[in-house]
């Protein structure tokens, strides 16, 4: 896989593919040496996090827990803290966020299409869903054969925040990471000097309509702008109620949140479009930085 | 819609993230609260005033101005350049003795060079004359330090420095290494300093343990054989100190609140080590009060030791504990215990208050004596002449006790003042040499850039 590293004025820019996403660190001020390091240590980073939790890989952890096939499997550290993490925020958002309730993948396809599905076929798939199914105590985790866990929800933005945070320790830096528009800062640029943010407006991508300045903290956008199903004027977004297997009704189109990290960033905006219709009291009442486009 | 749910929402979503990242606030701990630099972290470029004022009570004033720069030449490299200003005045005990009024104690005295005394109370409330040696003597020193970043775990500071006063000079050079592991919870350091003194006193170097002056007087005529009453005294050419000193230091984040450090250093001085101002008095059989005087004398040499623990630990976010503990001795006979403690607590993000408690206790160095005695009956007599001795009560065996309040404000962003207040009260072993109190005030001001 290859990296790239381009000077741009007082800045450099690393560019690396990784999570289905273009991935970017923007490195204030330092020289090239430093720059290089600096992007091979995110881009290590990210494809570690990467390769441990990808469903798509059968060699790490997910595998091993995904096909158990009811059997108990010990977890490492790092995927305990997870595991924790998916819990507290399956208790707080009251079991909308569910993190074994992508088998429901079967029967929706995000494609654009007319292609609604049945309740007949989604029925049979929702007892393979629901995290109260599952047995977790440190270190072991063992669910119903048939059912998956999928870290997808969360993985980027933690890759993000792990990396900006590996950065700052290693290096003694703060880097702007940014994937895919999920962008974390730990500290502001050189001279104390904020970043500065555009958030594009997705109907009109030519123009910045918001400009953001951040010295620490994150943003994160969740959203169906390229993924959902239209039949009978009707939007369906990609974000599943996993209590009754349909896409969340009214919900937003997209909801940009600011928070302190990235990982807190992206839940409450995919907290806040899982409440459909009361999306913007959900976020007014959380007392963030926001922005709704419906 | 429950908004009272939601509100509980986010600060939970935070308690639940920090676990999941681990995020620790030693991060800030490291840089902000540790001033000695057992830790590899950037600072700000910043001017620094401070002015001192430290009087002891009857005795010796100092006051100090200071001003540091720092600045970094680019993202690997710092210089900070220090200078000081200091004046001392006023009295000093210089090791001799006088008589009492009558009480049989003896007190140590300080003399005037004009020759009149004032008269202070002495240990036991006896009334004592006491004879000053009036000083004024100013200090300028330079030193500057180079950080340099090696590779982002390994640092190196060099530094060099030169201190001058019209009887001594001081050239110093120091190189340290500072290695950080363990993701930068550990950090280890290695240091080594070298200085180069030249003592010039007025009237150049006497010779060690040389009779000053000598009671020719029937009624008071010293007993010591070896005492030379006639010839007169040697002096010579200024000398040289030189010390070789290395450290080792450790600094461990040992969880999100709190951290320690250790060092072990040990330092190696050759040379003049005596105090040419310094001065031993021999007093009659009676010990009704001195008839001679001499010259003090210490080692040519001294070996020094030390080891020091300190533990730092935040029981909230707004709070710092300091509490350390060093224990040194070295071939002179000394050994010392120190323990310093400072608990300071931040109101809002712009004012703290610190407090600051500090205990001292040091034996006395093997060839101290108050005094030499005058008959084979005192523990002070000497049969032969001393190789060395010496009545300087910084040598003897003491207690002191200090205590202060610091206060400190930011006045915007980039704008430090703090002003710090401290009492240390010290108490020697015997009842030759009388407290002594000291006050301390110092302020400090701050400018980022």
């Amino acid at each position: 896989m290859e990296s790239t590293l381009i000077r741009k004025g007082a800045y450099w820019q690393g560019l690396f593919k990784a999570m289905a996403s273009p991935c970017e660190i923007l490195i204030d001020n330092v020289n090239k040496k430093l720059a290089t390091s600096i992007l091979k240590t995110a881009e290590n980073e990210t494809r570690r996090i990467e390769d441990k939790f990808s469903r798509y890989r059968d060699d790490n952890i997910i595998y091993k827990i995904n096909s158990a096939n009811g059997s108990s499997i010990d977890v490492d550290d790092e995927t305990a803290r997870l595991l924790n993490y998916a819990n507290q925020c399956y208790q707080l958002s009251e079991g909308n966020f569910d993190i074994t309730s992508g088998v429901l993948r079967k029967v929706w396809k995000f494609d654009g299409s007319d292609n609604i599905a049945e309740q007949k076929d989604i029925a049979p798939i929702l007892r393979y869903v629901g995290w109260d199914k599952i047995n977790w105590q440190y270190p072991s985790f063992a669910m119903k054969p048939g059912m998956q866990i999928d870290f997808g929800g969360i993985g980027k933005e933690y890759a993000a925040d792990k990396v900006a945070l590996l950065i700052a320790e290693k290096f003694n830096r703060h880097v702007l990471v940014n994937f895919g528009g999920d962008i974390v800062v730990t500290g502001p640029r050189r001279n104390n000097k904020p970043w500065e943010i555009g958030l594009q407006n997705p109907d009109d991508t030519k123009n910045i309509t918001t400009k953001i300045e951040l010295k620490k903290g994150a943003i994160a956008t969740s959203g169906d702008l390229n993924r959902f199903l239209f039949k009978n004027k009707q939007r369906y977004s990609h974000i599943l109620n996993p209590h009754t297997g349909w896409p969340v009704e009214h919900a937003p189109r997209q909801v940009t949140v600011m928070a302190q990290t990235c990982i807190e960033a992206g839940m409450l905006s995919t907290f806040a479009i899982l409440e459909g219709k009361d999306a913007e009291d959900f976020l007014k009442a959380q007392e963030v930085d926001y922005r709704i486009i419906w | 819609m429950q908004l009272k749910k939601s509100k509980s929402i986010r600060r939970k979503l935070a308690l639940a993230t920090s676990s999941l990242l681990l995020a620790s606030p030693m991060q800030n701990i490291h840089s902000a609260e540790i001033t000695d630099t057992n830790s590899a972290n950037p600072e700000n470029d910043r001017i620094d005033i401070s002015r001192l004022y430290y009087s002891e009570k009857n005795l010796v004033t100092v006051e100090k101005f200071q001003g540091l720069i720092s600045k970094e030449l680019n993202e690997s490299n710092r210089v900070s350049v220090n200078i000081v200003y200091d004046t001392m005045s006023g009295a000093s005990p210089n090791g001799r003795i006088v008589n009492s009024s009558g009480t049989g104690d003896s007190s140590i005295t300080y003399t005037t060079a004009s020759g009149s005394a004032n008269t202070v109370a002495g240990n036991g409330g006896a009334v004592v004359d006491t004879w000053k040696t009036n000083f004024e003597d100013t200090r300028t020193a330079i030193n500057v330090d180079w950080e340099k970043e090696i590779i982002p775990i390994l640092k190196t500071v060099i530094s060099g420095g030169q201190s001058t006063e019209n009887d001594y000079t001081a050239n110093s050079f120091g190189a340290k290494a500072l290695l950080d592991l363990n993701q930068r919870r550990t950090t280890f350091v290695l240091g080594t300093a070298f200085n180069f003194d030249t003592v010039s006193p007025r009237g150049g170097i006497p010779e060690g343990t040389a009779t000053i002056t000598c009671d020719q007087g029937d009624f008071f005529r010293p007993d010591e054989d070896w005492l030379d009453c006639d010839s007169p005294r040697k002096f010579f050419k200024p000398a040289e100190k030189n010390t070789v000193s290395y450290m080792l230091g450790l600094t461990q984040v040992w969880n999100r609140r709190t951290l320690i450090q250790m060092n072990f250093s040990l330092a190696s001085e050759e040379g003049y080590l005596t105090d040419p101002y310094k001065q031993v008095s021999i007093t009659n059989s009676e010990f009704d009060g001195e008839v001679a005087v001499i010259h003090e004398k210490r080692p040519a040499t001294r070996q020094t030791r030390s080891i020091f623990y300190k533990i730092v630990h935040l029981p909230t976010d707004s709070s710092a504990i300091h509490a350390s503990y060093r224990f040194y001795w070295d071939d002179w006979g000394i050994a010392a215990h120190t323990f310093d403690s400072r608990y300071r607590i931040t109101f809002g993000s712009s004012f703290y208050v610190q407090l600051h408690a500090r205990g001292h206790w040091q034996s006395a160095a093997d060839f101290y004596r108050p005094y030499i005695g005058a008959d084979d009956k005192s523990k002070y007599y000497f049969r032969f002449a001393p190789t060395f001795v010496s009545a300087d009560p910084r040598l003897n065996e003491l207690a002191s006790v200090t205590a202060g309040v610091k206060v400190g404000i930011k006045i915007n962003k980039l704008t430090d003042i703090s002003g710090r207040l401290e009492q240390m009260r010290q108490r020697y072993d015997n009842r030759v040499t009388p407290d002594f109190e000291a006050l301390i005030m110092q302020f400090i001001l701050r400018i980022k850039f």
